[in-house]
């Protein structure tokens, strides 16, 4: 192997290193959290859990993109630890096409109908609420 | 609770990383820009993987508890995104690539849950 070639591979290992220290985190994250809800709501049928895990992802990958676009002091690899890693393990989509199919083929077609237009339109909407209140604070305390 | 999070945290390690490797090496090898096909790729992957691991466990008891909480709670959890799939339309959407907002969104539903129910149908055959 070139020298050359070594560089990249370390550099490729940290880079995994600090998505999966991230992961590890989002991971048990979302357990506790889905865990939490489901205590909570007491529900059995609808997917609470799966559905506060990604709308709180949503919302917070909206907020580290309003920073990263606002100021240019947040590397990339606070973006690797906390977008890829921790917010990337934070939310599911296998989850939510596993709990979307469970109320399909249990004849909750409508629920499963009303789980995915849920997810997608304030999943969407709160990405943007992330991104809005993070530039309109940076604009009012102008930092 | 405090071993079952350790499972989900080996599970999330692996997931995440392997989510980084796929999704970037799609991506590249995909040569746009535009379209996240590397997300779509992991989540795809992860949506057959979960529909079949979901029917070994529905029609045998091979997995215990333990190991359903480290391969579909930690490693496939991690594996696929929901947060990288909202943002990156929410881009798209932004950028006044509508038509293919729609089409991200709804290639990842429609072809991920046919995945997830061919994994499942192809482990309750096999089990």
């Amino acid at each position: 192997m070139k020298k050359r070639d070594i560089v990249k591979l370390k550099l490729l290992l940290f880079q995994s290193l600090i998505v999966g220290i991230g992961g590890i985190l989002g991971a048990i994250s979302r357990y506790l959290l889905e865990w939490l809800v489901k205590m909570i709501t007491g529900a059995v049928l609808f997917p609470f859990g799966t559905l506060t895990v990604n709308m709180l992802g949503c919302l917070l990958i909206g907020m580290m993109f309003a920073l990263i676009d606002g100021y240019s002091s947040v590397g990339p690899r606070v973006r690797l630890f906390f977008i890829t890693g921790y917010l990337g393990a934070l939310t599911t989509f296998s989850s939510f096409g596993l709990d979307t199919f469970k109320l399909m083929i249990s004849d909750h077609f409508t629920v499963a109908v009303f789980n995915i237009l849920i997810q997608i339109v304030v999943g969407l909407f709160a990405v943007w609420l992330g991104y809005v209140v993070i530039r309109l604070i940076g604009r009012i305390i102008r930092v | 609770m405090l071993q079952q999070c350790l499972f989900v945290g080996i599970g999330g390690f692996f997931g995440a990383i392997s989510r980084y490797l796929i999704s970037t090496k799609v991506q590249v090898i995909s040569k746009s820009t535009v379209f996240p096909y590397g997300t779509l790729a992991v989540n795809f992957l992860g949506c057959l993987i979960i529909g079949f691991l979901s029917g070994i466990v529905l029609s045998s008891n091979w997995l215990s508890l333990s190991m359903q909480n480290l391969l579909i709670t930690g490693f496939l959890g991690a594996l696929t995104t929901f947060s990288t799939f909202g943002f990156e339309t929410y881009t798209l959407i932004r950028n006044r690539a509508v038509k293919l907002a729609v089409v991200n969104i709804f290639l990842q539903l429609v072809v991920g849950i046919s995945l997830l129910y061919f994994g499942f149908y192809v482990a309750c055959i096999l089990f």
